[in-house]
C-alpha cells in the first residue's frame, strides 16, 4: 500500500508528505509540471541560442520543483515530476482566458483541484500503484457513521482554510484522498518541517496563481488569446456613455481601480455585460447583490435537498460566509438569496454552502442579480437594505 | 529491493577496470601531466596510455584522438572546430541528433551559418540520398549524422554519407557515443570523420569524453586556454576519469561478438514475449539494424513517464527516452521529427540492457512491466486520454 503525496514545493505539501511517510512508511512524491518555460513554447529550438536562467513559472518548474525534489530526499522517498502541461493548459488555462474575455471572473485553483489535481494527478497516482494521494490542503475529510457518506470541512487553521477551493470534489474523490495537515495550524505545520529538517520550514506563502508568478493577470490574457480583444464602452447605471475600454478581461466586478474615468464621485464596476461588451459603473452600494443564480451545484458532504436550504454562503475564498437561503432550480441549479446583500459576487468565482463547518456544496456562479435589467431594481433594494 | 538497471544508453556502470585504475590514477597519477617532473610524467603516463586505449577501440591512430569533458564537448568542440577551420556556409544535420549537437549547430547559426536539417523517415532512418544531396545542395561547412540513436538505437547509414562526403572533403561529425560495447567496428574510419565518444556510456564515469579526429586535420579550438592535447583542447584534463574511459576502452576492444549477440538475444526475446503479454505495444526499428542492447517502445494509453516511475518503485530503472531532456514538458524531439504527434510521443518508453543482464533480470522486468502496464491504462490518463 502506497500513498502518493503531491509536492508542490511548499512546506505545507511536504510536511504531509513526512506524516503520511510516518505513519504508513511508504510515501512518494509526484510534482506536477504545469507550464512549459517560455524557452520551450518556442517549436525548434534552433532560432536562438538556449539562455540558462530565463523565465520559467515559480509553481511550475524550476525552483520549485527543486525545491520539491530536496524535500523528497530530505525524507528519503521517491520524487517523480510528472508532465502534465497539456492537461492543464486544457483544463486551466485556456478556460481561464476564455473566462476572462467573456466578463467572468474565473478560479482558476477550483478548475485546477477538480479537473486536475483530484481528477488526472490522482488517477495518475492509482496508475502509479497508490491507493490515496495526499496533498497539503487545509481541509478535514470525515465520514458520516449512517450513510458512509464523505464529508468535507474547513481547516482547523481558519485564516488557512482553502476548503473553499474544493468544492468540486465528489464523494471518489474524497474517498481516494487524504489532507494530513488539515487538522494542524500553520504554525504547527512549520514547527513539524522544522523537526523533520525540511527545506522549506520558513518559506514564504505564494498568494499569486501559479502560473502567472508575476501576478499580471490581464497582461497574461493578453498574450495568451488568440487575436485582440474588443473594446467596448463605459457606462453607469442609466445607459451613459462615460469613456471606453480596451475588453472586458480587464475589469472585475466590485473593481474601482484601473477605470480610467477621472474625478468625480467613486465609480465602481457593478456588472459585465458580455453581448454589449459594456462596462457598467455605479455607486459602491450598486455592486451589492442579494441574490445570485449559480450552474449546476456539486454537493459534497449532503445530498442533494429537496426543500430550501438554509445554510450560510460564501462567495470568495476570504469573506465572512453570510446565511442564505438556497433553492433548487432546474438542472441542478441553485438559486442564493442572502440575508444581507452581498459585495461583488462575480461570474465565475464559486458559491461555497457551509453548514457549520462543513462544505454542504457548492457551484461557479452563473449571474449575481446586479446586472442587466434587474440591475436598477436590485440596486435599489440593495441600497435600502445598506441604509435601513 | 533488488534492483534491475536497464538504462545503459543514459550511463553504463564502471567496468571493474575503470574503477581499478581510478585507485592507481588518486594514488601516482594525481600531478598534472603538463608538468615537467617525476610526478607530471607519471601522470602524464595515464593519459598517454588511455590515449592509445581509445585510439585502438576507435581503430585510429593515437594522434587522432584528443579528450574532452564528456560528450557534449565533444560535440561543440567538433562542429565549432570544424566549421570555423573550412569556408563553408551551411550545416547539415540530421532530425535525430542528440541535444547537445543540436545546441553546437544553434551556436554555429549564431555565428552566421546556415542551418540545414535533414528529418527522418516514419521508421527512424535517416535516407542517405537525402542527406548527402542537403550536403551537396549548398556550400557546406560540416555535416552531423548520428551512428545509431540514442533512443531507438537505430543505426543511420553513416558509411555510405562519410564515403561520399570524404570524397568531397566535407567533415562529417559521427555521434558515435552510443556505439562502443554495442557496435564493433565503433565508427567508420575516414580522414574527414570526427567521432563522438562518452565515457560513461562505455563503461567510464561521467565527465570524460573524446573527439576522434585526423591528427592533421585544421580544428579550431572550442576551448582555448593551453597547449594540452596538441593544441586542441585548452585546460588541464580530466585525467583520473580519462583513464578510466581508457580502461573501459580496453575492455570493450578486448571482447569478442559474444556479449552483443547475448544482448541482442535477450532484448529480441524480451521483445517477443512483450508483445505476446501486454496490448498496445509500437516496438521501434524491430526488423531494422539497430543497437542491440536496446528496446524502445510505444504504449498506446499509458505514458512513458508513468512507465519509467512505477518501474522504479517496483525496482526496475528504465528510460522514457533521452535522460537529458527528462523533466522537460516536450516529448522526444526525434520521435516529432519521425513524424510521431505529440500525444504519441509521450508514449515511448526505452530499456538498454548492458553485458551483465542476465534472463532471469529481464524476465522479471518484463513480467513488473506487464503488470505496471495493465494498471497504468485501467486508470486511463495515457496519451491522447482525457
Amino acid at each position: 500500500m502506497r500513498t502518493a503525496v503531491a509536492l508542490s514545493g511548499g512546506v505545507d505539501s511536504s510536511v504531509a508528505a513526512a506524516l503520511v511517510q510516518e505513519e504508513e512508511g511508504a510515501a512518494f512524491g509526484v510534482t506536477m509540471r504545469l507550464f512549459a518555460a517560455a524557452d520551450e513554447l518556442s517549436p525548434g529550438g534552433m532560432k536562438s541560442l538556449p539562455v540558462a536562467g530565463g523565465r520559467r513559472g515559480r509553481c511550475c518548474g524550476g525552483d520549485d520543483t527543486d525545491v520539491a525534489r530536496l524535500a523528497a530526499r530530505t525524507l528519503g522517498i521517491p520524487f517523480y515530476v510528472l508532465d502534465m502541461e497539456p492537461e492543464f493548459r486544457r483544463a486551466v488555462v485556456d478556460p481561464f482566458v476564455a473566462a476572462y474575455r467573456a466578463g467572468r471572473t474565473p478560479i482558476p485553483c477550483t478548475a485546477c483541484n477538480s479537473q486536475v489535481k483530484f481528477d488526472h494527478l490522482l488517477r495518475r497516482a492509482l496508475g502509479l500503484g497508490a491507493t490515496r494521494l495526499a496533498t497539503g490542503h487545509y481541509a478535514r475529510l470525515g465520514r458520516e457513521s449512517h450513510s458512509g457518506r464523505r464529508t468535507l470541512a474547513r481547516g482547523m487553521d481558519r485564516e488557512k482554510d482553502q476548503s473553499y477551493f474544493l468544492f468540486g470534489m465528489t464523494q471518489e474523490m474524497l474517498d481516494q484522498v487524504r489532507f494530513p495537515v488539515g487538522g494542524m495550524t500553520k504554525e504547527e505545520v512549520r514547527r513539524l518541517a522544522r523537526t523533520h529538517g525540511l527545506p522549506n520550514a520558513d518559506k514564504a506563502e505564494s498568494q499569486d496563481i501559479c502560473f502567472i508568478p508575476d501576478g499580471d493577470y490581464r497582461g497574461f490574457v493578453r498574450r495568451m488569446a488568440a487575436e485582440a480583444e474588443a473594446g467596448g464602452e463605459i457606462v453607469d447605471r442609466s445607459g451613459h456613455v462615460l469613456g471606453r475600454h480596451e475588453g472586458l478581461s480587464g475589469f472585475t466586478v466590485g473593481q474601482r481601480r484601473g477605470l480610467g474615468l477621472g474625478g468625480g464621485e467613486k465609480a465602481y464596476v457593478v456588472a459585465l455585460e458580455r453581448d454589449l461588451r459594456r462596462v457598467v459603473v455605479g455607486p459602491r452600494e450598486a455592486a451589492y447583490c442579494r441574490q445570485l443564480e449559480t450552474e449546476a451545484v456539486n454537493w459534497v458532504s449532503c445530498a442533494a435537498p429537496s426543500h430550501d436550504l438554509e445554510c450560510e454562503v460564501q462567495v470568495r475564498h476570504r469573506q465572512e460566509p453570510v446565511p442564505a437561503t438556497v433553492s433548487m432550480l432546474p438542472h441542478g441549479r441553485a438559486q442564493v438569496r442572502f440575508a444581507r446583500p452581498v459585495l461583488a459576487p462575480a461570474a465565475g468565482q464559486a458559491a461555497v454552502f457551509y453548514g457549520d463547518e462543513q462544505v454542504l456544496g457548492g457551484a461557479a456562479i452563473e449571474n449575481a442579480v446586479c446586472d442587466g435589467s434587474g440591475r436598477d431594481r436590485t440596486a435599489q433594494e440593495a441600497g435600502a437594505s445598506l441604509t435601513a | 529491493m533488488r534492483r534491475i538497471y536497464l538504462d545503459h544508453n543514459a550511463t553504463s556502470p564502471p567496468l571493474p577496470e575503470a574503477r581499478a585504475i581510478l585507485q592507481e590514477v588518486l594514488a601516482g597519477g594525481w600531478a598534472n601531466p603538463a608538468s615537467a617532473h617525476l610526478e607530471g610524467r607519471q601522470a602524464r603516463a595515464f593519459l598517454d596510455t588511455a590515449r592509445e586505449q581509445v585510439a585502438r577501440l576507435a581503430r585510429v591512430p593515437v594522434k587522432g584522438i584528443f579528450f574532452t569533458s564528456g560528450g557534449t564537448e565533444a560535440a561543440h568542440a567538433a562542429l565549432h572546430g570544424a566549421a570555423l577551420a573550412g569556408r563553408g556556409k551551411q550545416v547539415v544535420f540530421s532530425g535525430l541528433e542528440h541535444a547537445a549537437v543540436r545546441a553546437a549547430v544553434a551556436a554555429l547559426v549564431e555565428r552566421g551559418f546556415q542551418p540545414v536539417e535533414v528529418a527522418p523517415d516514419r521508421s527512424g532512418v535517416v535516407d542517405a540520398q537525402r542527406f548527402l544531396s542537403a550536403c551537396l545542395a549548398g556550400d557546406t561547412a560540416v555535416a552531423a549524422l548520428i551512428l545509431a540513436h540514442n533512443e531507438t538505437g537505430l543505426v543511420q547509414p553513416v558509411e555510405p554519407v562519410a564515403a561520399a562526403l570524404g570524397a568531397r572533403e566535407i567533415p562529417l561529425v559521427v555521434d558515435a557515443v552510443q556505439a562502443p560495447g554495442r557496435l564493433q567496428p565503433i565508427l567508420p574510419t575516414g580522414e574527414h570523420i570526427l567521432g563522438l565518444l562518452s565515457a560513461h556510456k562505455m563503461g567510464g564515469l561521467p565527465g570524460a569524453g573524446a573527439v576522434v579526429a585526423a591528427a592533421d586535420r585544421p580544428l579550431v579550438p572550442f576551448l582555448g586556454g593551453g597547449e594540452q592535447e596538441r593544441r586542441r583542447r585548452g585546460g588541464t584534463p580530466p585525467l583520473a576519469l580519462i583513464a578510466a574511459m581508457g580502461a573501459a576502452a580496453a575492455h570493450l576492444a578486448g571482447e569478442g561478438p559474444e556479449p552483443r549477440e547475448q544482448m541482442g538475444k535477450l532484448r529480441n526475446k524480451f521483445e517477443e514475449r512483450l508483445l505476446h503479454e501486454a496490448e498496445g505495444i509500437e516496438i521501434l526499428g524491430r526488423e531494422m539494424a539497430r543497437l542491440p542492447n536496446t528496446c524502445a517502445f510505444l504504449v498506446e494509453g499509458v505514458l512513458g513517464e508513468d512507465v519509467v516511475a512505477a518501474l522504479d518503485m517496483d525496482g526496475v530503472a528504465v528510460s522514457s527516452g533521452s535522460a537529458c531532456s527528462t523533466g522537460s514538458a516536450r516529448p522526444s524531439e526525434s520521435l516529432l521529427a519521425m513524424g510521431y504527434d505529440q500525444d504519441r510521443a509521450r508514449g515511448l518508453v526505452r530499456l538498454s540492457l548492458g553485458s551483465e543482464t542476465a534472463e532471469d533480470e529481464m524476465d522479471h522486468a518484463r513480467q513488473v512491466l506487464v503488470t505496471a502496464l495493465k494498471r497504468l491504462r485501467r486508470y486511463g490518463t495515457g496519451n491522447g486520454g482525457s
